[in-house]
């Protein structure tokens, strides 16, 4: 077994185990589509029962779950998991996309759910920020990407130690870019995670509230803050 | 439908209050009676009393054969005025000197007894007049017995015409009851519905229940069937979205990325409508039943909503002002109600010119309100304005019918005001 280790200059991405639990072949083939070229190694099974024995008996970083399966419904193999004591990041992946059913599935235990269609960027950003956030055991006070800070108790943000006033709407904005330092963020996510608005709505809200906040990120810096990562969302850059 | 009446919990009623009835006529007949003999025996023995002591008078002022030519001519007139009295005097030794009573026996100074004279009952009383005479005296009055009877007989068939009407009406109106109860029992019966052990309380009970179950599984067989439709169409339309994307990466020619790139967003619009039309046909399936809502501030979910859109309504160059009341309180669906506050702002952002004024109001109630300066509505779109595919502009018109599905399901009503100076949506409580 290598061991990897981060490396300020030099990052070598880990291998990280990704089981798929999806009956439909088409989709499982996009998904494994999407994940190539990434960390991932995909592991797919098409039953609640594989689910569920690969799941409980092997190592895993992160479950991706289908819902509607031939031998039952994702959620309850999902709350299966949990009452075995299995905490691996599970994301459910389902057609069923409504508020209720997102319900259902969070409720059962599963730590992120996504619509299907999905969008591609989405769904790999989604996967690491759960592998992320298993790792860390609670939020630091002070996140840093680049030349960013976001101290989250005294709610102020920093570029290159300068401060920024930001109003608390777009203070929550920034946090959400921070966590997902480095990755897209998508409309779908800020809607949903910043904003809890689990539709799009027909005007240009998200488009809107990141260009005043990219402004106020990028007022008297040369290098741009933010940057529109085309057809798929957003991305916070390092600053320099 | 069969339902015995011995199960009836108003034939029982009904029973009951005969019974009651029947008791009632029955002691007041006793009381009133015993109340009459007591009244008739007292009237009796005082004229016994005052016939004693006039004829104790006259053998007291004319001797003994004065007294008997008295009472030879008293019973002369004896009968004239309905009554009977006999008398007896007696020597000492016992022997009849006139009268046709008894012998009288041992004298005891205030005692009566009960006699029967002529078939009727009567009193009598006897007394020691001197060493050789000695008088009893008994009265009896026919007629007082005969109204005793009378009235006896008369609270028998009073009574029993009593206890025969409180019967008929506890009857009349058990029946009345009991109809109304099974028939509404009956409308909420299943086709084949199901004995009921019990009262028609029971029945009742037992009828709403298998109504209740009904209509959970209606919502179940609703649920199942939407979640289908939604797995059914989404899933090849999530396959079409895969392909155009690969199209969209194989291809180098700009022109055809551009195609990939709208045939994708087509494929989003045509999800986000079915996504709407679901919404609203659960919000409808929902209308008016508190299950799923969670106790919320209104105050603050709309607060929140309006942070996310009050740097869109100024870019479109609108005014806003907003006047929250503090922490009001419902029982309501976050997301929905999300949903609805936001479909509104979208429509006011999409029609309402630059230069506006915009102004959101919540108040106690619920009562929330989003008025603009704008234009108005006009009068063709004012009357579909809930209507499915009703779109105005760019849409699918579904926005506005979403909104109202959603104040349905809350149990509120919405309203339009619209003229050349404005338009104003009232989202109230139900009255």
């Amino acid at each position: 077994m290598i061991t990897y280790r981060y490396r300020k200059v030099m990052v070598i991405t880990p291998r990280l185990r990704l089981l798929c639990v999806e009956d439909d072949d088409f989709a499982a083939a996009a998904l494994a589509d999407t994940v190539a070229g990434t960390e991932f190694d995909l592991i797919r099974c098409a039953s609640v029962a594989d689910g569920l024995r690969l799941g409980a008996g092997q190592p895993f970083d992160v479950i991706i779950f289908d819902r509607m399966l031939p031998d039952g419904d994702g959620t309850q193999a999902v709350a299966q998991l949990r009452a075995l004591g299995i905490t691996t990041p599970v994301l459910i992946l389902s057609a069923l996309e409504r508020s209720t059913h997102r319900v259902e599935g969070l409720d059962a235990g599963a730590d992120d759910y996504i619509g299907k269609p999905y969008d591609t960027a989405e769904l790999i950003a989604r996967v690491r920020a759960l592998h992320r956030r298993h790792g860390i055991a609670s939020h630091s006070a002070v996140l840093i990407h680049g030349q960013f800070e976001c101290h989250l108790k005294a709610r102020t943000a920093f570029r290159v130690g300068r401060h920024i006033a930001l109003s608390p709407k777009e203070f929550a904005l920034f946090t959400y870019l921070m966590e997902n330092a480095g990755e897209v963020v998508t409309r779908d996510m800020l809607l949903r995670d910043v904003w809890k608005l689990n539709f799009d709505p027909t005007t240009n809200v998200v488009d809107v509230n990141i260009s005043r906040l990219r402004r106020k990120l990028e007022d008297g810096f040369p290098t741009p803050a933010l940057e529109t990562v085309w057809g798929s969302g957003y991305r916070l850059t390092d600053g320099t | 439908m069969t339902f015995g009446w011995r199960r009836s919990v108003f034939g029982a009623l009904a029973l009951r209050a005969a019974v009651v009835a029947l008791l009632a006529v029955v002691v007041l007949r006793g009381v009133t009676l015993a109340a009459l003999d007591h009244a008739q025996a007292a009237a009796l023995a005082r004229a016994v009393d005052t016939d004693l002591v006039g004829l104790a008078d006259i053998y007291a002022s004319g001797g003994r054969s004065e007294l008997l030519d008295r009472l030879a001519d008293r019973d002369a007139l004896s009968g004239t005025d309905g009554r009977i009295n006999a008398y007896r005097v007696e020597d000492a030794g016992g022997a009849r000197l006139y009268g046709r009573l008894a012998p009288i026996g041992t004298v005891t100074a205030s005692a009566g007894r009960q006699v029967t004279l002529a078939g009727t009952h009567g009193w009598q009383r006897a007394t020691q007049l001197g060493a050789d005479a000695r008088l009893a005296v008994a009265h009896a009055d026919p007629a007082a017995r005969a109204l005793r009877e009378r009235l006896a007989r008369n609270f028998l068939f009073v009574g029993i015409a009593i206890v025969m009407i409180v019967s008929a009406l506890a009857a009349v109106a058990a029946l009345r009851l009991r109809a109304r109860i099974v028939a509404v029992s009956g409308g909420l019966a299943a086709a084949s519905p199901v004995a009921v052990a019990g009262d028609e309380i029971d029945l009742l009970a037992a009828r709403s229940q298998e109504v209740l179950e009904r209509q959970r599984a209606l919502t179940d067989a609703y649920r199942r069937m939407a979640d289908t439709i939604a797995h059914e169409i989404r899933t090849p339309l999530s396959h079409l979205d895969t392909r155009l994307r690969g199209f969209a990466e194989v291809t180098s020619d700009a022109e055809r990325q551009a195609i990939a790139v709208a045939a994708r967003a087509d494929v989003r619009a045509v999800i986000t409508m079915l996504a709407s039309l679901l919404d609203i046909a659960t919000s409808e399936a929902h209308a008016g039943s508190a299950e799923g809502l969670v106790r919320l501030d209104l105050s603050a979910l709309t607060a929140e909503v309006l942070d996310v859109y009050s740097a869109s309504l100024e870019e479109a160059g609108l005014r806003l002002t907003s006047e929250i009341e503090r922490a009001v309180t419902i029982d309501g669906d976050p997301a929905q109600l999300r949903r609805l506050l936001s479909n509104l702002l979208d429509n006011v952002v999409r029609y309402v010119s630059a230069g506006n004024n915009v102004k959101l109001t919540v108040a106690s109630g619920p009562r929330i309100t989003v008025a603009d300066t704008g234009p108005g509505l006009p009068k063709s779109v004012k009357a579909r304005l809930f209507e499915r595919f009703s779109a105005g502009a760019g849409g699918h018109g579904l926005g506005l019918a979403l909104v109202r599905a959603i104040v349905v399901r809350h149990g509120w009503t919405i309203s339009v005001s619209s003229d050349a100076k404005g338009t104003c949506f009232i989202i109230e409580a139900s009255p």
